[in-house]
């Protein structure tokens, strides 16, 4: 079994690591030497942190899988009602450079019926080199068994070192099935991914403790190496027509036991704008003042294309949809433009946006938020809203 | 016909506080308190036992001192609790932890339906859920907002998507993962609390488990954290100054040279 | 001169404060330092021009909304600007602008997040002494959002001060803009009046010489002026509205935190049951209920229609969807709050009250607990939910009506009255076909019965059914205002509290202070 312990004679007391443990697990005893607690989760920071190397984590030696038969990066690219997500792209460009420093390929791996070979040329032309098209009539609906079954089928026969998947609704909720069924390792939500070319391992790094704190993860020993990244996080390639690749098609069957079917689907009034989506949104957090103010935000989002967002109070409130919210516990949004309107800038909020852009306006000077945007104004929320939308009405605004 | 909630205890703040006089990082005084995903779990539970007569149960993983928060879903109606703890759960992986809670639960006969919360607030990752219904073989559905219709055999639930809602049916035994639309979680009454501040909550190591002992903990995650850092999420800033009306104008022209809007025709 | 500004449209706000009374006033400034305030009240003195002192504009009494001249707005002194450790009293104190929030205080304290930036070196090295969430500024008023100044300027008082008093007396030290522009500094226990003379030393040399009324005020909880003999010279100006000069820095005093903050909410069979229970809660010995010793930190009671009234309510305001489900047949409810230094008296005590709650007929199955501070939110949050949902009528009913403002009343009497004083409101409301409420602070004997008047009839009706109230109490020598301050709209009530001669005496006083009549205009005097 693992275990972590103290070299109570090399360790000098300088508390080093109780600052670097994000646990708030270690405190110096009664002789002035460091002691780990129960709250410990043997994540290694305070290994790491010691500059007295007394702190030592010793790990049982492990089943490994054979590395060697594992090749070749794939990127799953959801088809949702005939429409290919944004974030496969996304994930084909990311693809695309990690294959180049690991000397290996790309894989765009597309579930569905017949149909789904029509977006070949596209993923092809974003960076992959081969698209994998599994087709049944059956995978037209997104199902998490039936995807489940057909991909770890697939994985044991293609064997791919690192699978990449989009953090969209149906991602979260797909890719923790399959990489329990493969045993081994998911990294959720990660916002950088490097290539380790030494030990051809994926770095997999993600916020952690509500933003706070950046972790850097690996998964040495299991194959695949798989995580998911959240729309807009990175890039797509433009796209290539030149590009030539592989078209594979596999005609796969269907797990017997489905256990889960979708009756129906609705997308809300008014809530049909996925705010992972917009490329520009308009956030408003308790400083506009009452709900019926949020009409500003409304008709600014829609002068400029956009969506609305809003902060967890809001919701709280019962001002707002759920579905717009953007933080921790909500949505990760990274749209061209973020408008912070009337929000103070909790970390909780921060976590969630990834824009290129973000204006701040906040009637608080000294609001947290200002430290985080690109242009502070340093104004009444609503009067700013007021003064957007009849500027923009006046001199004819649009997005690019 | 049991339902098992699984909960977690988490910091009650993840935020990080920087003492003013010495700019160090202040770790004093954050309480640990239950998921606050999970209390809408727990309450779900409540609510499907009062009206279906099943009985409750609530697992956690965790240190001794988790056994407060397994007593205080107690006090709120479920009807029994159990806290895996033991040194060789420590340091586990979503992938770890999903198999340390299949096998609790497993020890205490399986559940109908098993209820998590969308996520935890510390991990943030979701993963828990989805990978507990694999492992015990049970389907699932994530960011249940409402749970239509719940007989025996199967249930309707309505959850929320990327771009609205899905209703969609499922066959039980089945796990579901709840998010905060599904209900307004209650208190505990007086008298749940004196019925409950010393139930017996029961433990179960490593040993109790028919688990295999090496994809448990540290040892059993596929994941390794290689390194931590505080993400410097200070950037360059420009005050745009003056009225309103200024403010805006110079908003304006700055996003126009960004290419970000444009002037119509 | 460049601080003072036309109040145009823009600045339409500011004419009204959370009471719903609207004023009228020709200018308006936004001053930042102490030194804006002394050039401001230099010229207005200058120019005979009416200063009406405005915060964060949460009072419920129309003392914000000004009545002619300029609007003084101290909401953008924002500052903490120090700390300080006593240790002859063991004491820490925190020095605040007037226009700094009572959550500004509260989050800086809990976290230990200050702006440091100007602070002294003794201030810095005592912040570094205390840790996060160790100290805390006890007064609650409801809007968290009041200024300081304002409160104290009220002498707030909230849920709470049942157990820690009202702001006057957790206000250590001041400094005071008078009428012609002169400041005084003043602290408690070293400032006092002789008897009903007193001096208060001015800045830069000098001294004003005064003498007091003669009358004391109220000895029940109060919200108005202070009187006594040989008082701090501090409580001159908790209470006084703004009449009498402008609080610009306060000293507040910090208590050591309670290590635990629970609560229940018991819903009780009658009326009679619920009063019954807080006599008993307050450490009553009643026939037939176990003997109660812990004082609660605030009691706060609801009546079966200020139940009913947010039960309704929910239906249509998204913003109370989190909101608690209430039990069925019921027919009132009581909050009882426990503070503590020690987290292990909450289960002894709730066993306790657990008898109390069964001996006045509660049912414990439908009495809610929260257990720490996270928890009680819920519970005040339901609190809240009730002048919440009156303000949103009040605001409806001010559609049909611009007239209408809130009709809510803060009278308070000695405990032996208290039951009294409910029967007195109930009945009274009974005969009418008003829409009414009483919920509010039950601890300290001041329920607040609310009239959410439909039409000019009905406001008017509320209005002389106040003024008879506010005879009736005062014959039982309560006050007329224990907690929001007599404003604009109760000063009528004050009257009678105050009887002809005492207000001559009020206005004589403030003559001698206010030489020029000019500091807000309309407060409490008439």
């Amino acid at each position: 079994m693992a275990s972590i312990k103290v070299l109570t004679d090399v360790c000098t007391g300088c508390e080093t690591c109780v600052s670097a443990c994000p646990f708030g697990a270690i405190a110096l005893n009664d002789d002035g030497v460091a002691e780990i607690g129960d709250t410990c989760t043997l994540c290694g920071s305070c290994v790491e942190a010691c500059p007295f190397e007394a702190i030592e984590l010793t790990k049982d030696e492990e089943k490994t899988v054979d590395l060697s038969m594992w090749h070749g990066i794939w990127v799953f690219c959801e088809i949702a009602n005939g429409t290919l997500r944004g974030v496969g792209p996304e994930l084909l460009g990311q693809a695309r450079k990690l294959a180049d420093e690991l000397h290996t390929d790309v894989t765009a791996l597309i579930l569905g019926d017949e149909g789904i070979k029509d977006f070949a040329p596209e993923l092809i032309a974003r960076g992959a080199d081969k698209v994998l098209a599994a087709v049944n009539p059956g995978l037209q609906q997104l199902n998490d068994i039936a995807y489940t079954g057909v991909i770890c089928e697939l994985v044991q026969k293609y064997h791919p070192e690192i699978i990449l998947l989009g953090a969209t609704g149906f991602g979260r909720s797909m890719a923790p099935r399959v990489a329990a069924r493969l045993r081994t390792g998911l990294t959720a939500d990660c916002t950088i991914l490097a290539a380790d070319t030494e030990n051809h391992l994926l770095q997999q790094t993600r916020p952690a403790f509500g933003g706070n704190l950046m972790a850097t993860i690996i998964c040495p020993k299991h194959r695949p190496q798989m995580a998911t990244v959240r729309p807009k996080v990175f890039a797509p390639l433009a796209a290539d027509e030149s590009r030539k690749g592989e078209i594979i098609v596999e005609n796969v069957q269907l797990p017997k036991d489905i256990l889960v079917e979708t009756l129906k689907s609705s997308t809300v009034a008014g809530e049909d704008v996925n705010i992972a989506d917009a490329d520009i949104i308009v956030a408003v957090g308790k400083g506009i003042g009452s709900a019926k103010n949020i009409a500003l935000a409304e008709q600014l989002a829609d002068l400029l294309g956009g969506a609305v967002a809003v902060t967890r109070p809001l919701v709280d409130l019962g001002w707002y949809g759920y579905a717009h919210q953007v933080g921790q516990t909500g949505k990760t949004v990274a749209p061209r433009l973020y408008i912070a309107c009337g929000i103070s800038g909790a970390i909780q909020h921060l976590a969630g946006i990834a824009a290129e852009t973000v204006v701040a306006v906040n009637n608080d000077p000294d609001a947290p938020i200002f430290a985080h945007a690109h242009y502070a104004i340093n104004s009444d929320c609503v009067d700013f809203l007021q003064t957007m939308v009849e500027t923009i009405k006046e001199k004819g605004y649009k997005a690019v | 016909m049991k339902i098992i909630v699984c909960i977690k205890q988490v910091p009650a703040t993840n935020e990080v506080r920087l003492d003013p006089v010495t700019n160090t990082i202040i770790r004093e005084g954050i309480e640990s308190i239950t998921n606050p995903f999970d209390t809408y779990a727990i309450e779900e539970a409540i609510r499907l036992k009062k009206k279906l007569g099943w009985q409750t149960a609530a697992v956690s993983m965790g240190i001794p001192a988790v056994k407060e928060i397994l007593r205080d879903s107690m006090a709120l109606g479920i009807d029994e609790a159990y806290l895996l703890s033991d040194r060789g759960f420590a340091g586990a992986d979503t992938l770890a932890t999903a198999y340390a809670l299949a096998g609790g639960i497993q020890k205490i006969g399986g559940g109908q339906l098993i209820i998590c919360g969308k996520m935890a607030t510390d991990g943030d990752t979701a993963q828990v859920g989805p990978m507990l219904a694999e492992m015990l073989s049970i389907p699932h559905v994530t960011d249940v907002a409402e749970i239509i219709r719940i007989d025996e055999k199967e249930m309707v639930c309505r959850k929320l998507t990327d771009d609205g809602y899905q209703e969609i049916k499922l066959h039980l035994p089945a796990l579901i993962t709840v998010n905060k639309e599904i209900n307004v979680p209650g208190l505990p009454s007086m008298q749940g609390i004196l019925d409950t501040y010393d139930a017996p909550v029961t433990t179960y190591t490593v040993s109790d488990l028919d688990v295999a002992p090496e994809l448990l903990g540290l040892a059993g995650s596929p994941t390794q954290v290689v390194r931590t850092f505080i993400p410097n999420l200070a950037i360059d800033n420009e005050w745009l100054t003056g009225t309103v009306n200024q403010q805006t104008d110079a908003l304006l022209s700055r996003l126009s040279e960004h290419n970000i809007i444009e002037k119509e025709g | 001169m460049n601080l003072i500004r036309p109040l145009t449209e823009d600045y339409s706000d500011y004419l009204r404060d959370e009471s719903r009374t609207m004023g009228y006033a020709d200018t308006i400034s936004f001053v930042k330092t102490e030194e804006e305030v002394v050039e401001v009240v230099k010229y207005c003195f200058e120019h005979n021009i009416a200063i009406n002192i405005q915060g964060a504009r949460t009072g419920l009494a129309g003392g914000a909304s000004p009545l002619g001249g300029h609007v003084l707005n101290l909401s953008r002194m924002t500052k903490i600007t120090g700390m300080r450790y006593d240790q002859d009293k063991d004491c820490y104190y925190l020095t605040v602008q007037a226009g700094v929030l009572l959550s500004q205080v509260r989050k800086a304290l809990e976290n230990k997040a200050f702006d440091i930036a100007g602070w002294s070196q003794e201030s810095i090295d005592t912040l570094s002494k205390i840790k996060p969430g160790e100290l805390f500024f006890s007064p609650d008023p409801t809007e968290t959002t009041a200024s300081i100044g304002g409160m104290a300027a009220c002498n707030a008082s909230g849920a709470r001060s049942f157990l820690y008093g009202s702001t006057r007396v957790h206000i250590h030290a001041l400094r005071v803009v008078l009428a012609d522009g002169s400041v005084t500094v003043l602290q408690r226990g070293v400032h006092k009046a002789h008897g009903r003379d007193f001096v208060l030393p001015l800045e830069g040399g000098g001294e004003f010489v005064g003498r007091l009324p003669d009358f004391d005020t109220p000895h029940t909880k109060d919200a108005g002026f202070y009187f006594r003999d040989d008082m701090d010279l501090v409580d001159l100006f908790m209470g006084s509205q703004g009449t009498l000069g402008i609080i610009t820095e306060l000293e507040i005093s910090l208590m050591p935190a309670p290590k635990i903050m629970w609560g229940a909410t018991t819903f009780l069979p009658s009326d009679d049951a619920g009063l019954k229970f807080i006599r008993a809660v307050r450490g009553e010995e009643i026939p037939g209920v176990p003997l109660f010793k812990h004082k609660p930190a605030s009691l706060e009671f609801f009546n079966k229609n200020a139940l009913e009234m947010v039960l309704k309510q929910k239906e249509v305001t998204a913003a109370f969807s989190q909101l608690l489900e209430i039990p069925e047949n019921f027919n009132c409810a009581v909050y009882t709050e426990f503070n503590d230094a020690d987290p292990n008296t909450f289960l002894p005590i709730l066993k306790e009250l657990a008898q109390v709650v069964v001996a006045c007929g509660g049912d414990l199955k439908r009495t809610w607990v929260a257990k720490d501070a996270r928890e009680l939110e819920k519970l005040i949050f339901f609190r809240h939910t009730v002048p919440e949902t009156i303000d949103m009528l009040v605001d409806e009913n001010k559609k049909n009506e611009p007239c209408i403002t809130l009709l809510s009343t803060d009278m308070s009497v000695e405990d032996k009255d208290f039951e009294k004083l409910y029967h007195l409101y109930k009945s009274t409301l009974e005969k009418t076909n008003l829409h009414w409420v009483i919920f509010g602070h039950s601890g300290e004997n001041h329920f607040h019965p609310n009239i959410m008047a439909r039409n000019k009839a009905e406001f008017e009706q509320g209005h002389a059914i106040f003024k008879e109230w506010a005879k009736e109490v005062s014959k039982m020598g309560g006050t007329i205002t224990a907690e929001h301050g007599a404003g604009k709209i109760k000063r009528e009530l004050a009257l009678i509290m105050y009887g002809e001669e005492n207000m001559a005496k009020l206005r004589a006083f403030k003559k001698t202070m206010d030489p020029k009549n000019l500091l807000s205009p309309g407060n409490i005097i008439s």
